[in-house]
């Protein structure tokens, strides 16, 4: 095997030493061989596929195997743009120092038209790419012989594409390029829950059919998890979602290390920390940015790149920062508020400390008193390994159609032999021949259509058979929409004077008039007018506006985190305070027992009290705020059964709240059962709204499947007779074609993701073999606190909030 | 449903469309003739049903309410001339005693030939008796109906349950039409003290503000 002496004399060359998870890899693209490689961001993971490619190529060279030279060798998948670029370094400094004269080239949507052409006639060998980009090149003719010498796919970053439609996207390409070249193909991801069906997502059919290497790093890096522990725990919230009283005690953090990232859960949350800080540290300014999903791409790319220039003391985010390139000088991270799942907080602790053996520190600010017990259930999940599943999308029958519409738009297909492909993947495996007709029939007939005379046009079937889009203009349109991530309405914002700020979700501008001012990309500006999708903006001299709230935020804990969390509270229920965190909560522990009690793990907490609004009935599953609604409509259903009520329902991730004008029957349901499994299905249906929730999920169906199409860019007003709303075509499909399979799916949808049926059923199981304690406190509880003010919040404006919360602290001290 | 307003009695129908008896005037906003054949026609698989079905409740109405004109508030016709529209002229030729009046609105893109050749008479708006009939909004001495805007109303029900529904908008000085079509989307409105709003169930209209 001289092969493998080459990248380990590269590797000595540059005075490193090769990890055995990087020769295993290398001998098994030596071998021949695909797989998934388990290994963490940063662990050099690139280098161990990279130079494997190099390495398999080389052998085949020598032993005459090869049989073109020129042309595509590998096609390197990322979900991240911003991670191209050192990606394509990374391989470019590999082929320098051997010699080898690969061209290595980035295809993402921000390529221009020019190089994509240039792409497109000379082939790169190596393609670092996105899914998106590999269908739009399955879209153009010839995307066969482009792809004709592939020897290698590799997926980087797996365990992020695999929780989403864009992995389907992706399992598509796949099952076109083993027919069409048949490459080795390497899935590179972070740990996650169900690594086994990682695999088998990533393989389809193959998996347990053909031999597959699965390869696991050795490296683990050490986590520090710093709780931030408020000086007076009685007088710290026992509700809320901001944390800024604490903000005074991370200032010293952020003095004594290089750079610190400021993880929050949500954009409103990131653009109000940053103006705190720097309203009680003035000297941060030019100090301190902020980087979130909504602010222009300019601007995120210059905090990224003052980031890695070691400019920037802190710089507030959201999730946007979770994932992409490693920014040398961050040394800390801080975490406000609950990061809702054990796999994300371990992300962003991976952030910090890059250099091999350094470890990770990451701070855990709560935002209100309980969090502190959050932070010992994540201490202990991580320290267990606890992470979460991330659950793959199944018969996504939107992606289906565009990926149909996408292989008539380039060279057409025949139905014959895609199906198989199809149905080799993991997301189509069980896809009927039924419900394959019904697609063919959707792109070609437009649906179950009987007319005679019916102009419908789209993909039209050829003499032979074969099924084409023929029509320019339409083919240029699907072009435009292919992809699995469907946005809001955004509107631009600009300054008058020039220069983007970002973009902005239309509903929130929708309720403010010009001379109104807003916080935005860490801004006061005033609205001066919005004109064809842009708001025009100039710096407010105001202080006090609006901070836009961006839909989305709302994460459910995760089960992993939940369980854990449930286990912390059994802990104190026994009085088991043995960590600085449990330790600190322990006066607010000691009120809620004065008052209820703590359950134990094999105990399910109900707290029934009376006040002016009514009975109030609080329980607390702990097991996140999907799982809750679907219990909370699941228990008002069944106690309406009882007698005729009606409820209004709150919910957080500890437990729910329903409150009635009238006694509750609670006893009388839980001496009949009311948590039990029977007819769960039946009473689901009839006890949530799943027609509203399928309606909100069918956005994004409806956008993927192409049905609601923006228009050309500049050229809104031609189309303008073809816009339409998805909630139109929900209700059309309802109540004329209520088969449609797209229909359906929304539906499954909603069960699956938003209700978590399968989550839903085994809290019920759980509680099952818990005892019910129903206690009856004179006034609210630590527990049921934060429910009662979050539902405050949801009726009132905020102001008025803050004065009524500060009415019922007062009734609670008294 | 009736409702009386500037002392006449309008039937407020739940097919989404007003009859005034004492006239034997039925009024009918935003019907959009043509608008899924059209989506059909560029590729995009709305339900044909939807189509056929617009007519169908139109032929439904004609025999149900046995009017003596009919007045089109605007949108009669969605886009541009197909077999959506051939197939209107058709019903349009079973009712040869039945007058038409269309008052022009911004989709009927039409050629006023196809519309007087499907012997339709065109207008800017038509003034009867205490209204002023148009397809959008008009100062007027008279009160205004019109169409147009689509209007719907969020309904709001136990727990976090919420519906929206397309209705009849009658605030001060205006009374606005549902949009007749399916398939042609709506705006929600919120109603003021003072205003009445109607929504049109399965079988009859409810008052619901």
């Amino acid at each position: 095997m001289s092969e493998l002496k080459v990248a380990e004399d590269w590797f000595a060359s540059k005075g490193w030493k090769s990890f055995e998870f990087q020769k295993d890899t290398w001998r098994a693209c030596l071998n021949g061989e695909s797989g998934l490689l388990n290994a963490p961001t940063g662990s050099g993971k690139t280098y161990a596929l990279f130079a494997g490619v190099v390495l398999e190529y080389l052998k085949a060279e020598r032993e005459g195997r090869l049989k073109k030279t020129k042309g595509l060798k590998l096609i390197w998948v990322t979900p991240i743009r911003a991670l191209t670029k050192d990606i394509k370094n990374a391989c470019q400094t590999f082929c320098d120092d051997l010699e080898l004269s690969w061209q290595i080239a980035i295809r993402t949507g921000d390529t221009s038209t020019a190089d994509r052409a240039k792409q497109k006639r000379t082939p790169p060998d190596v393609l670092i790419t996105t899914p998106e980009s590999m269908h739009l090149l399955m879209a153009s003719k010839g995307y066969a012989d482009y792809f004709a010498s592939l020897r290698f796919v590799v997926a980087d970053e797996w365990h992020e594409l695999m929780g989403s439609k864009r992995a389907v996207l992706l399992e598509l390409a796949l099952s076109r390029l083993k027919t069409i070249s048949d490459p080795l193909i390497w899935g590179i991801s972070a740990t996650i829950g169900n690594m086994e069906q990682a695999m088998e997502v990533l393989f389809g059919t193959d998996y347990g059919t053909k031999k597959l290497r699965f390869i696991k790093s050795e490296i683990k890096k050490k986590i520090e998890i710093i709780p931030i522990i408020p000086d007076e725990i009685e007088k710290y919230p026992w509700a809320g979602h901001l944390g800024v009283k604490l903000a005074e005690s991370v200032l010293p953090i952020l003095e004594k290390s290089r750079t610190t990232l400021i993880f929050t859960n949500t954009r409103a949350q990131a653009e109000i920390w940053y103006q705190h800080l720097l309203n009680i540290k003035p000297e941060l300014a030019g100090l301190i940015a902020m980087h979130h999903g909504s602010i222009s791409r300019e601007l995120r790319d210059w905090v990224e790149d003052a980031l890695h220039d070691g400019k920037l003391k802190c710089v507030v985010c959201t999730s946007s920062l979770d994932l992409g390139v490693d920014f040398r000088p961050v040394e800390t991270i801080i975490q406000i508020g609950s990061p809702k799942g054990v796999a994300r907080f371990v992300q962003r602790a991976g952030r910090s400390g890059h250099s091999p053996g350094e470890r990770s520190v990451i701070y855990f600010l709560p935002t209100n008193a309980l969090q502190l017990i959050e932070c010992e259930a994540l201490k202990a999940a991580i320290q267990k390994d606890d992470l979460e599943d991330r659950m793959p999308y199944i018969r996504s029958f939107d992606v289906l159609v565009q990926y149909l519409i996408t292989l008539a738009v380039s060279d057409g297909f025949k139905p014959n032999e895609i199906f198989p492909e199809i149905r080799s993947t993991f997301s189509y495996e069980s896809l009927s021949d039924e419900e394959w007709s019904w697609a063919l029939n959707f792109i070609t007939k437009g649906g179950s259509s009987l007319e005679a005379y019916d102009e419908f046009s789209k993909v039209e079937v050829m003499e032979d058979g074969l099924h084409k889009v023929n029509n320019r203009r339409m083919a240029m349109r699907h072009r435009l929409s292919i992809g699995a991530i469907v946005s809001d309405a955004m509107l631009m914002v600009k300054f008058q004077s020039g220069g983007r700020l970002g973009s902005i979700e239309e509903w929130f501008i929708s309720r403010l008039s010009p001379g109104d001012t807003f916080w935005f990309a860490g801004r006061p500006l005033e609205l001066i007018r919005v004109k064809e999708m842009t708001v025009h903006v100039k710096l407010s001299k105001s202080k006090k506006g609006a901070v836009p709230s961006w839909q989305g935020g709302r994460m459910p804990l995760s089960s992993m985190l939940s369980e854990n969390l449930r286990i912390q509270i059994g802990k104190i229920a026994n009085d088991q305070f043995d960590s600085a965190e449990l330790r600190a909560v322990r006066p607010i522990v000691e009120a809620q027992k004065s008052l209820s009690i703590v359950p134990d793990v094999n105990e399910l907490l109900i707290e029934k009290l009376h006040s002016r609004e009514g009975c109030h009935i609080f329980v607390y599953p702990f097991e996140g705020r999907f799982v809750h609604e679907g219990l909370a409509s699941l228990l008002a259903y069944r106690l309406s059964l009882f007698k005729p009520l009606s409820f209004s329902i709150a919910l957080n991730d500890y437990g729910f709240e329903l409150l009635s004008d009238q006694e509750i029957p609670i006893e009388d349901g839980v001496d009949s059962n009311i948590f039990s499994l029977d007819h769960l299905s039946e009473d689901i249906t009839a006890s949530l709204n799943q027609s509203e929730m399928a309606r909100r999920r069918f956005r994004d169906i409806a956008g993927i499947s192409g049905l609601v199409f923006k228009g050309f860019p500049g050229n809104y007003q031609k189309d303008k007779h073809l816009q339409s709303s998805s909630q139109l075509f929900f209700d059309v499909f309802r109540d004329y074609e209520p088969t449609n399979f797209l229909l359906k799916q929304s539906f499954s949808e909603v069960m699956e993701f938003q209700i978590e049926e399968v989550r839903l059923r085994s809290a019920l199981k759980r509680i099952a073999t818990q005892k019910i304690r129903v206690t009856y406190p004179e006034k609210p509880t630590p527990f049921c606190f934060p429910i009662l003010v979050d539902r405050l919040r949801e009726r009132m404006s905020s102001e008025k909030l803050e004065d009524r919360i500060k009415k019922m602290t007062l009734q609670l001290e008294s | 449903m009736i409702y009386e307003i500037q002392n006449a009695k309008l039937t407020l129908l739940p097919e989404r469309a007003i009859f005034w008896e004492q006239k034997g005037m039925l009024i009918v906003a935003d019907a959009h003739i043509g608008k899924v054949s059209h989506f059909r026609k560029n590729g995009i698989p709305v339900p044909g049903m939807a189509e056929r079905n617009n007519l169908w409740r139109l032929s439904g109405l004609v025999l149900k309410t046995k009017p003596k004109q009919i007045v089109f508030l605007g949108d009669l016709s969605h886009s541009r001339l197909n077999r959506a529209w051939d197939q209107f002229v058709d019903f349009r030729k079973a009712y040869p005693d039945v007058e038409m009046i269309l008052v022009k609105g911004n989709h009927d893109i039409l050629s006023d030939q196809s519309f007087e050749a499907a012997d339709i008479r065109l207008v800017d708006h038509l003034n009867a008796g205490p209204f002023r009939l148009t397809h959008d909004r008009e100062e007027s001495e008279l009160y205004n109906i019109h169409g147009h805007i689509h209007p719907s109303i969020r309904l709001r029900g136990k727990g976090k349950q919420s519906l929206r529904v397309p209705c009849y908008f009658f605030g001060k000085g205006y009374g606005i039409l549902p949009s007749f079509g399916d398939f042609t989307g709506s705006y929600t409105l919120k109603p003021v003290e003072g205003d009445a709003v109607f929504v049109p169930g399965d079988n009859e209209t409810m008052r619901v503000f």
